[in-house]
């Protein structure tokens, strides 16, 4: 066994992509703009233009559907007497309203000609070269230059300490830039007139929108990118070993699924312990404990067969029901590794040969390959990070004589058991993995600047959308705050749900008032108020802030990175479509702005 | 809606609101007008007449209050139409961070021109607006007359059927005014309607067909210039060969006075200061080294 300094801490893993909640957001939204169409165009007797008849029609007919069909669910659900209709009612009125929304967006589409998007693209980006915005980055050589005189490191922190320096540097430094050319490109063709040349010619308005919007993430991408090169040869430029050791790979961790077990049935989902918030579930300890974890692997790359041993990486989470003297001494685990060609009934023989042969690791590598079986016990201190090494001999017993037809349960499964009474053992999904070959150091930073370039991406879209109805500058602090509440997503999910710390800001500010900050509030009617007026400001955050705000954590990286783990591919892909899925609606409200907005001297 | 009609505006009205949508200031009123194919039609007004609100409501910039507004038979809105016109605002509103070339070559991209065409109507058009020498320049370094030839050759780079041009001499010397009204006689000549409005009563005087004649935003007056500007009682005839003489006079003013009428004035007839300089300036040009000398006035 051997304590490994890297440790990849996932705290939050990001939520899975929920194409219902997604239509329900949308559709909330569009429902909500065209209510507002009602008031502003016909009751506030504006005319909309360009006039569009049909499409006046279509905006009617779906508000006509999904305000009912809205109406009937609060209605249900006010009742609570039908479990999960007014869900799909709302589901339904959202789809209605999405339909009315995007149909004359999709429709205009069509209309869009490369030539011209790439002639706008084109545009914006000999505008920032031209007017010399990109000298800006010369800040980052700067950064190289003087940033190991002010940052002290452990030598096996070196690399580490590099990427972050990098990344944090990078970050504010593109994201801001990229903010304020991207909201700043069409206000300024407004203000400067240049845009009534541009709209009298065959261009449709939403072109503009998304001219700039590419011409604005393809030179960006080049910039990254760039700078990322040279950040790379910055940080390969004399590593030191210890550091090479630790964070220059990109461990591929293999993730298997988890699951818990009580009383040998896996219905159980795990304890939840008495902190306020907590990523891991937790088993109880003790021999007589039935709690189990087990991850289970469906699928194992065919070379870990061909191996002499695969690392099996673990970091737990201890909660401890009564303090020991030591408390780093730490506590026993058992691990159990068994195949799906084990069986129970052949536990005797092996444990007869095992006993009789003794635990060289040239006898532990047959009979893992023979029985399908491996068990170590370990002693694990609280989340750090511990190795055990596996007979390859497990992995040659796995993929071997695997039926043609497939099978009906996991190739390999994990099982871990906390052997002392009285403590609790806290596991996620993440918390324990096999290591697979390592990958490229410089690819995976490459990855690692993917994460940038979707938040990138982001800050651009919205810097964009915004830019159709604000002035510049308004635009670009619109998308940094945008961006900034992205950033405090967790705090705003506890504001939302009423978990935070010191109530809503009624709560709070009566609290600072009276200088009571812990005991709960006694209820008077001023209390009473409070509280309302607190709920219909949660009422806001959850159904209007929350689902406008972007999960930024979802794009960032970094540390994989720095702590030389492989950034997945099943991370990446999600996080593009999430990126995409958050924009669109960004696009089609662009669409909408651009398309109303009248251009006058 | 006649072929031969390319614009008609019906009963068309804006009027600007504030932010809470209250009426701010009616800038057109119940408009009608017909422009025919093939005309120089040119809108008369003072400031804040509504010309220009017209040419941003036909251009699709603005969107109508009330009424409607048709380019060869299509709504105003109607992107499409703006492959067949051309623009040129008064302040030609380009990126001044390009140079000519790559502004030709940008405004042919938005017409989805391919590069070979593109290219060569580029190279044509700065011909014609004699920028050649001065292709590679950005356009933040040329002068006020330099960005207007520009921002016509833009406007050209479609060869369009409808030539809108708002305020086309402006900041144009006196031999770019001749050129670009030649030009505009040119344009008519191949076919095109052209479409301006100008301060500058001469120059439509001299280029315009018909004039319609804006104030407050209401039409106070459409017609034939010719029509228009006729003095109905009054003749006037033009002789050469004749020297100025009292007998001269006399036996004109019996001659006048026998049919009913009075001689008014009969003297030499003055040119236009403008044809005085290009003459003075094309004479410079054939004859380098001519100056003013005192004894010559």
């Amino acid at each position: 066994m051997c304590a490994l300094p890297a440790i990849l801490i996932v705290d939050r893993e990001p939520p899975p992509l929920a194409w219902a909640d997604w239509l329900r957001v949308c559709g909330g939204f569009a429902i909500l703009g065209l209510v507002l169409w009602l008031v502003v165009f016909l009751v506030g007797g504006r005319k909309p233009a360009p006039t569009a008849p049909r499409r006046h029609r279509l905006f009617l007919a779906t508000l006509g559907l999904a305000l009912p069909l809205v109406g009937i669910s609060l209605l249900l659900s006010a009742t609570g007497q039908f479990g999960a209709t007014p869900s799909h009612l709302l589901t339904l009125a959202s789809g209605t309203a999405l339909i009315g929304v995007a149909a004359p967006f999709v429709l205009d589409l069509t209309r869009l000609r490369p030539r011209r998007l790439g002639a706008i693209a084109w545009l914006s980006i000999m505008e920032a070269i031209r007017r010399k915005v990109l000298w800006a980055y010369l800040v980052l050589v700067v950064v190289f230059l003087f940033a190991g005189w002010f940052i002290p490191y452990k030598p096996e922190d070196q690399v580490r300490t590099y990427i972050h320096v990098i990344f944090w540097t990078m970050s504010p430094l593109l994201l801001v830039t990229a903010g304020l050319l991207a909201a700043t490109a069409i206000p300024a063709d407004i203000q400067n007139q240049t845009m009534v040349t541009l709209l009298t010619k065959p261009v449709e308005r939403f072109e503009i929108v998304l001219g700039r919007l590419l011409g604005h993430v393809a030179l960006m991408t080049v910039v990254l990118f760039a700078l990322g090169g040279i950040s790379l040869l910055y940080v390969l430029r004399g590593v030191d070993p210890d550091a090479a050791f630790e964070s220059l790979r990109a461990r591929q961790p293999l993730y298997g699924q988890l699951v818990f077990e009580r009383g040998g049935r896996r219905d159980f989902s795990g304890e939840q312990s008495l902190r306020e918030w907590d990523y891991r579930r937790y088993i109880a300890g003790g021999r007589a404990s039935s709690h189990r974890a087990v991850w289970l692997f469906t699928d194992l790359p065919a070379d870990l067969a061909g191996r002499p041993s695969v690392p099996c990486e673990y970091a737990f989470g201890i909660f401890r029901l009564s303090r020991p003297v030591d408390e780093e001494k730490g506590i026993g685990c058992a691990l159990t590794f068994r195949t799906w060609r084990w069986h129970p009934s052949r536990e005797a023989a092996y444990r007869q040969e095992r006993d009789r042969h003794g635990l060289t690791p040239e006898v532990l590598d047959r009979l893992a390959e023979t029985y399908g079986i491996y068990e170590e016990s370990r002693v694990v201190t609280n989340k750090r990070t511990f190795a055990s090494v596996v007979p390859g001999g497990l992995f040659r017993n796995a993929l071997s004589n695997l039926p043609s037809e497939g099978l009906a349960g996991p190739l390999l499964e994990i099982e871990v058991r906390c052997l002392e009474a009285g403590q609790y053992l806290g596991v996620a999904r993440h918390d324990l993995y096999l290591l697979d070959d390592d990958g490229f150091f410089a690819s995976n930073f490459l990855k690692g600047l993917v994460g940038l370039w979707c938040r990138l991406c982001l800050v651009i879209g919205v810097a964009v959308a915004c830019s159709t109805y604000l002035n510049g500058l308004v635009a670009w602090l619109s998308s940094l705050v945008v961006f900034g509440l992205g950033l405090l997503l967790d705090y705003l999910t506890e504001l939302a749900r009423g978990t935070n710390v010191g109530g809503g800001p009624f709560e709070a500010f009566l609290r600072l008032s009276r200088g009571d900050y812990t005991t709960p509030l006694d209820l008077t009617p001023t209390t009473r108020v409070v509280s309302g007026a607190d709920e219909v400001y949660r009422w806001f955050v959850r159904y209007v802030v929350l689902p406008a705000v972007p999960d930024v954590e979802r794009w960032s990286w970094t540390q994989y990175v720095a702590e030389g783990f492989d950034i997945p591919a099943g991370l990446i892909l999600p996080a593009l479509v999430a990126l995409a899925g958050y924009l669109l609606p960004w696009l089609v409200l662009a669409y909408y702005l651009m398309k109303v907005r009248e251009i006058s001297a | 809606m006649s072929a031969d009609i390319l614009i008609e505006t019906r009963h068309l009205t804006k009027v600007y609101r504030d932010f809470w949508g209250r009426p701010k200031k009616v800038a057109l009123r119940a408009l009608n007008l017909q422009i025919e194919r093939g005309e120089v039609f040119g809108l008369l007004g003072p400031n804040g007449s509504g010309k220009t609100t017209t040419i941003k409501l036909l251009l699709g910039l603005l969107f109508p209050t009330e009424g409607e507004a048709f380019l060869f038979g299509r709504p105003a809105s109607d992107v499409a139409k703006n492959a067949r016109i051309g623009y040129l605002p008064e302040e030609p509103y380009l990126y001044r961070f390009l140079n000519a070339e790559e502004t030709l070559d940008f405004y042919g991209r938005l017409f989805n021109m391919p590069a070979a065409r593109r290219r060569q109507r580029a190279a044509e058009l700065i011909e014609l607006v004699g920028l050649t020498a001065d292709r590679k320049r950005v356009l933040r370094e040329y002068s006020k007359g330099m960005r207007q030839r520009i921002g016509l050759a833009q406007a050209l780079m479609n060869d369009p059927e409808l030539v809108i041009l708002d305020e086309p001499t402006s900041g144009l010397d006196p031999i770019g005014t001749r050129w670009m009204k030649d030009l505009i006689h040119d344009l008519q000549r191949r076919g095109k309607t052209v479409l301006m409005c100008s301060h500058r009563l001469d120059d439509v005087q001299d280029v315009c067909d018909r004039i319609a004649i804006l104030h407050e935003g209401e039409l106070q007056e459409l017609g034939a210039v010719r029509t228009l500007l006729q003095d109905a009682d009054r003749v006037e005839m033009q002789a050469s060969g004749l020297p100025l003489s009292e007998e001269l006079r006399q036996d004109l003013e019996a001659l006048v006075q026998k049919y009913g009428g009075r001689l008014d004035h009969l003297g030499h007839p003055t040119t236009t200061l403008e044809a005085l300089f290009l003459r003075i300036v094309a004479e410079s040009k054939a004859h380098p080294g001519r100056r003013y000398l005192p004894s010559q006035s």
